[in-house]
């Protein structure tokens, strides 16, 4: 196969979530190469690590994302795709901490105070991920002041908060006014079941999306206006 | 009913939870789950078992400890702001259970250790099963409540807990006000957060002219609710 061929597979296995050679699933793509193979094949064939990222694991989790978005796969395809997309990162980190490949942005992510919901912000986070951007996730239970602290240590970066509780939006809006208070050109996006269009506008977020493609590609667009 | 509380413990086979309630649960209702499903749940079924703790139980409040009559619940010195959708349910309820359950925090910790360790699939898996077992001890309080009504030839309405339906999750710490100390050995976070986090508590009438909805988030427009989806998958 060209390397042209090899990324569209590439692409094609990280949507199906086909991992390697030896993974049964999904049962169609038995015995042939998975993400991991296939990686390693499109680097030797002349494809730039740069062009793996942005032609084969975003394409494949965009297409993921979309899919996700339109109720027409769940979570644990979405997280049988993630797998695939970490098979290939493994290839991929010598070039990431060369800086050969370069990444869309930094998002420093995590729940906010009082709240220990951790799902959704992972699923969000390895979303953003697949779409090329570094993730700080902070973890849950995380005070406006350690949001405050990742934003001076990462200074061009997104902001991303989660909150599955009504009691905890509470602290969202906290923290959301502290940071665009303290850094106002940072952007904030905000999610979580609980949440809404008019909650986010009204303390100050930039962006509420109620799944993670919504956040991917409201982050697109910002790559592409910076 | 008299005023007082029930306590019980349960096992794995006693809440009867199968491997289609965790496949509708990770959201395959109408298309058929994906091939590496079925084997993973298997397992999380046959792991969990050893690690439930499930405790529930309920306390119940009598006639002149209550006043249904208004928008809201009146129950001893504890209004609670249920919204209209639940006040208007309950309002001819001459007892209130107040319920807890709880499956211990086996399932959530394995599931946190799974993620931590790298596996975001069985983690998500554990974690989902932690929920329809949770689900599952309420459903089994809600039985246990209706078994009590009718020996006294008397109904029951659903179940509401804060949360659901426009009542306030932060009105978890006025339910537990109610209830004996330590109940069922839950505590509440400052944000109402019930630890362990896979428990349920809330409120079911009892009398004899409640009616029990068939499907009761017909009468709520959350439609994003997590419970909403679950129900919907369990009364088929």
């Amino acid at each position: 196969m060209t390397s042209t061929e090899l990324l569209a597979t590439l692409a094609m296995c990280v949507e199906r979530g086909k991992v390697n050679a030896k993974a049964p699933f999904p049962p169609d793509l038995k015995g042939q190469d998975g993400a991991d193979e296939l990686t390693v094949q499109a680097l030797a064939a002349g494809a730039t690590p740069q062009e793996v990222l942005t032609q084969a694991l975003m394409v494949g989790m965009n297409r993921v994302g979309e899919k996700f978005r339109d109720k027409k796969i769940f979570v644990p395809d979405l997280l049988m795709a993630a797998r695939a997309m970490n098979a290939s990162m493994v290839h991929m980190q010598p070039y990431f901490k060369s800086a050969e490949v370069k990444l869309r942005g930094t998002v420093v992510i995590g729940t906010v105070a009082g709240d220990l919901h951790d799902i959704g912000k992972k699923l969000v986070a390895m979303m953003l991920e697949g779409a090329g951007w570094k993730i700080v996730d902070l973890g849950t239970d995380v005070s406006t002041q350690k949001f405050i602290d990742a934003v001076k240590e990462n200074p061009q970066c997104v902001v991303g908060m989660s909150a599955l509780l009504t009691t905890t939006m509470a602290s969202m809006e906290e923290s959301v006014k502290k940071v665009k208070e303290i850094f106002p050109s940072t952007k904030v996006l905000v999610g979580g079941a609980p949440l809404t269009l008019e909650f986010a506008q009204k303390i100050g977020a930039d962006f509420y999306s109620p799944d993670p493609q919504g956040a991917v590609e409201y982050l697109n667009t910002l790559q592409m206006t910076s | 009913m008299n005023a007082h509380t029930h306590t019980f413990e349960l096992d794995a086979a006693s809440l009867n939870v199968t491997p289609k309630d965790v496949e509708c649960a990770l959201g395959y209702i109408d298309i058929p789950a994906p091939e590496y499903l079925p084997e993973m749940i298997d397992e999380a079924l046959a792991t969990a078992a050893g690690l439930l703790d499930v405790h529930c139980g309920y306390h119940l409040i009598t006639g002149p400890e209550l006043d249904l009559t208004s928008s809201d619940v009146h129950c001893r010195d504890v209004r609670f702001n249920t919204g209209s959708i639940i006040a208007k349910r309950l309002r001819y309820s001459t007892s209130l259970a107040l319920f807890a359950a709880t499956i211990g925090g086996g399932i959530e910790r394995f599931s946190r250790q799974q993620m931590a360790a790298g596996d975001m699939m069985g983690g998500f898996v554990y974690d989902t099963l932690g929920s329809v077992y949770a689900e599952a001890a309420a459903d089994a309080i809600e039985r246990a409540i209706d078994a009590a009504a009718s020996e006294m030839n008397e109904k029951i309405t659903n179940r509401y807990s804060p949360g659901y339906c426009d009542w306030s999750v932060a009105e978890q710490h006025a339910l537990f006000t109610l209830l004996p100390p330590g109940f069922c050995g839950i505590t509440l976070t400052s944000s109402a957060l019930m630890l362990p986090v896979k428990s349920v508590s809330g409120i079911i009438g009892i009398g004899t002219d409640v009616k029990r909805e068939q499907y009761q988030c017909a009468i709520c427009d959350m439609n994003d609710c997590i419970r909403k989806k679950y129900l919907s998958t369990h009364s088929h």
